[in-house]
């Protein structure tokens, strides 16, 4: 009865409802010699802030995240092509890398460098207009490109990188559903305009920096909790970081939502569930809906199961996925989760495992609400 | 007896090989103002399961183990594992507060003799800056509220006894360490706990 | 003048409409607006941050943060007082978010103090003591407090009345200082008598062999009281008020007019800062 038990448990949180799902989709050209560390620091923030958009909305996360050798037209337009929707789901998708135009362009937006040669460069619109014809559409579809970056030595590692928001007030989250979860329609946006250059520096690029800042600011309460005004924010910060590098760099956008009735009625932020098995069996292990005894015999078969030993090394990074706020072995770590009360949501940032598929090191970011 | 101190020198060596922390490293070594918050970001967390877990230890509902488990978890959030680490208590009916060891007033909050006890935190706490107190070494503190209260049990039903509400202040610390292969990190932990101010709630 | 009764109105409008929120017992309404730490004060006073801790974006709204700073006042100080009284506030609101030259407060400042008086125990006995007390920073940027002075009856060393017939005798050399025993007996309590005209006792000093030699003791610290003098043309104080209202917690005290020359005063005779 009580293995039962244990199996029902492991299957309970991944059980499918007709949960809202928000699909983070991003393409980082991490392997670049040039901007290959910005974007690294870009991709980290952006996964960690997309689990927060998921958690801070009550929704499922499924994560197409794509980086180093996976970073190619090809994964690209698979990706794109396949990927499935309902109704009430958000998609978001980023990307940072090489981008540019032709002379003869007549869109606004970029192209997305996914390799060396014109053919494998791709309009940002265009990823816009094939995730607005798919079958069933989502909800709501963002698309965000960081791109035409260009190292520059004059900017100096000034910018507060946006480390807010790892725990989640409810105040904070109704702002976020105000900005996802309660809209419908399409947004795109880049970092620069026509002809103009988009920078980064040690601490990722200025745009995303900016954007997740304001973003920050908008969640806590600090002005009014709409895109345009975010946008508007995003373009004053970006210019006073660049007034002395190119004062004529700005982002564009086009914002063409409309509110909905909202989504699922929780008025409080718990637990949805993963697309990856090890996560989701994180997330069981901390869901306070099973008692302290369940959850605290979950820990070694969830050992077992997904871990080499209980020696690996497992970090946790805060929300600029730069800093490592706690290192513990597999088993410290897997022991405070299941002791934890206020754990909503994880972004896993690296990952490795051996030839068994079990984890040898694990780099992690906690998403907690108050 | 030299056989004896060469076996002795070969277990601390076989110990230390297993990557204990082992000392603090004697260069300073820089945090960012960016990484301070991140740190105290994580200490908010710290607290917020401190309290989670005294609420739990000091129920009554809860059997002995899971109050062992959570009371080692409790030890974990600080310092030294809670060894030499402070908390002051207080009473409504005392002028002074008392100061336990960590551990002493875990297993006190454990064996509580109240039919049932409520421990239940404000949403609401601050943390202050951390200033810089030392190599490599940062201190801050934190102002929490506290609700506690005693029922005794008449029958079916339970009687308040006691009820108060306390402002405590936490010490935080990050600090850095370093294993015995020379890797460096900083770390936070919380430190001893005082009481502010106490006053009745009913 | 009228602004500054616009503010005052607001302020007193919205401290008393406060939902009466309880959660799990506590009021959280109160407990946001309550000043729990020195640090929040100095947050709210530079308008960083706002009641519940989140940085403010907009940091240049001169009337925004003005508000703040009254917010942080006792509001015994301001209720029902005269136009007269409350001139002087309206005077250090603009002195302090004056567009041109804002002030605001930092911990490294050299102008503020913490003036702490303690229960202590002399040989055995209570009694009492003040520390005055400021930030400091060493060469390797570690921040502490140092004690730049202490003031207790007892770490006077002059005489109750100073008795001009002792002193040691000018031909003392010839008698081979054989008196000088005196001094430390039957004689004892002119001691300080004894020392050249311009030697002035540092009262820390004693204060220091007290401790070290074991015979006195901090038993616990009854008040702290900051005052801060950084603001020109004013001096102000801060000291935790505790009361069942939002307007609690660590708020201004005491609001003073001073010149230059009245700070310096301030200081020696205050903060017993000569020492």
């Amino acid at each position: 009865m009580k293995r039962i038990r244990f199996i029902l448990l492991f299957w309970s949180v991944s059980f499918m409802t007709k949960a809202q799902t928000f699909h983070g989709i991003i393409f980082a050209n991490t392997f670049d010699a040039k901007i290959g560390h910005s974007v690294n620091i870009n991709y980290n923030k952006m996964l960690t802030e997309f689990a927060a958009i998921a958690s801070a909305n009550n929704m499922k996360i499924e994560q197409h995240y794509f980086r180093d050798f996976d970073y190619n037209k090809d994964k690209l337009m698979e990706t794109l092509n396949n990927i499935q929707f309902s109704s009430q789901d958000i998609a978001f998708f980023y990307h940072t890398g090489h981008g540019g135009r032709a002379t003869n362009d007549k869109t606004k937006w970029p192209q997305l460098a996914l390799g060396d040669y014109d053919s494998d460069f791709v309009s940002l619109n265009r990823v816009l207009e094939i995730l607005k014809q798919k079958s069933t559409r989502p909800q709501l579809i963002i698309v965000m490109s960081q791109s035409c970056n260009s190292e520059s030595s004059s900017l100096t590692a000034k910018e507060s990188i946006s480390g807010g928001n790892t725990v989640l007030e409810n105040s904070t989250s109704d702002n976020y559903q105000k900005l996802f979860k309660n809209l419908k329609g399409t947004i795109i946006v880049s970092s620069s305009s026509p002809g103009q250059y988009s920078y980064s520096s040690g601490v990722g690029s200025t745009f995303t920096n900016a954007w997740l800042k304001e973003l920050q600011h908008i969640v806590s309460g600090n002005g009014e909790v709409n895109w345009n005004t975010l946008f508007e924010r995003t373009k004053q910060r970006n210019a006073e970081i660049l007034k002395h590098t190119d004062p004529n760099s700005y982002p564009q956008w086009e914002v063409n939502v409309t509110s909905t009735s909202g989504g699922d009625d929780d008025d409080d932020i718990t637990i949805k569930t993963n697309s990856e098995v090890f996560v989701n069996d994180l997330l069981g292990l901390a869901n306070t809906r099973n008692t302290e005894i369940e959850r605290i015999r979950l820990v070694r078969p969830l050992l077992q199961k997904h871990f080499d030993n209980e020696f690996v090394k497992v970090q946790i990074l805060g929300k600029n996925g730069k800093t490592i706020v706690e290192r513990q072995s597999s088993e410290r770590f897997l022991k405070r989760l299941s002791t934890t009360r206020r754990l909503v949501g994880l972004a896993v940032l690296e990952k490795k495992t051996n030839s068994n598929g079990k984890i040898t090191f694990l780099k992690i970011h906690e998403i907690y609400k108050r | 007896m030299n056989t004896k101190l060469i076996f002795s020198l070969l277990i601390i060596v076989l110990l230390s090989a297993h990557g204990r922390v082992i000392a603090q490293p004697d260069e300073e070594v820089p945090l960012t103002d960016d990484d301070i918050k991140q740190f105290k970001e994580r200490a908010g967390v710290m607290i917020d399961s401190f309290q989670d877990y005294l609420s739990i230890i000091g129920s009554k509902e809860r059997p002995k183990e899971v109050k062992v488990y959570y009371a080692d978890e409790t030890l974990e959030l600080f310092i030294r594992k809670g060894e030499r680490v402070t908390m002051e208590v207080s009473s409504t009916r005392r002028t002074y507060p008392t100061r336990y060891p960590l551990k002493t007033y875990l297993q006190r909050l454990a064996n509580l003799r109240y039919a049932k006890v409520e421990i239940k935190q404000a949403g609401i706490y601050h943390i202050s800056n951390f200033y810089k107190v030392g190599e490599n070494k940062y201190r801050a503190v934190a102002s929490i509220f506290q609700q506690f209260c005693g029922y005794s049990r008449y029958g079916d039903r339970y009687v308040k006894r006691y009820c108060d509400v306390t402002k405590k202040t936490i010490e935080i610390y990050i600090y850095l360490m370093e294993t015995w292969n020379g890797e460096k990190y900083w770390i936070v932990k919380l430190g001893d706990i005082s009481v502010a101010d106490t006053t009745p709630a009913y | 003048m009228y602004k500054f009764y616009i503010l005052l109105a607001i302020w007193v409008f919205s401290n008393s409409i406060f939902a009466q929120t309880l959660k799990d017992g506590f009021n959280e309404e109160f407990l946001k607006m309550r000043v729990k730490q020195l640090d929040e004060f100095v947050k709210r006073f530079n308008y960083e941050t706002d009641i519940e801790g989140n940085p403010i974006a907009d940091r240049n709204n001169v009337q925004k943060r003005k508000g703040y700073i009254i917010s942080l006042f006792d509001y015994e100080l301001l209720i029902n007082k005269s136009n007269d009284s409350l001139q002087k506030y309206n005077q250090f609101l603009d002195a302090v978010a004056n567009p041109n030259a804002p002030v605001f407060l930092n911990y490294h400042d050299s102008n503020w103090y913490a003036v702490a008086d303690c229960k202590v125990k002399l040989n055995g006995k209570l009694t009492k003591l003040r520390l005055v007390l400021q930030t400091e920073k060493d060469k390797k940027q570690n921040k502490h407090w140092v004690i730049r002075s202490v003031r207790a009856d007892f770490l006077s060393l002059q005489p109750k009345k100073v008795d001009d017939s002792k002193f040691i005798s000018p031909v003392s050399h010839e008698l081979n200082f054989m008196d000088l025993h005196k001094i430390t007996t039957e004689e004892r309590a002119n001691i300080v008598h004894y020392a050249p005209e311009d030697f002035q006792v540092d009262e820390r000093n004693v204060f220091f062999y007290l401790i070290k030699t074991g015979q006195l003791q901090i038993e616990h610290v009854e008040r702290i009281v900051y005052h801060f003098l950084q603001v020109p043309g004013f001096i102000f104080t801060v000291q935790h008020i505790e009361r069942d209202s939002n307007n609690v917690g660590w708020l201004t005290s005491n609001l003073m007019p001073q010149t230059l020359t009245q700070k310096k005063t301030y200081k020696s005779s205050v903060l017993s800062l000569n020492q």
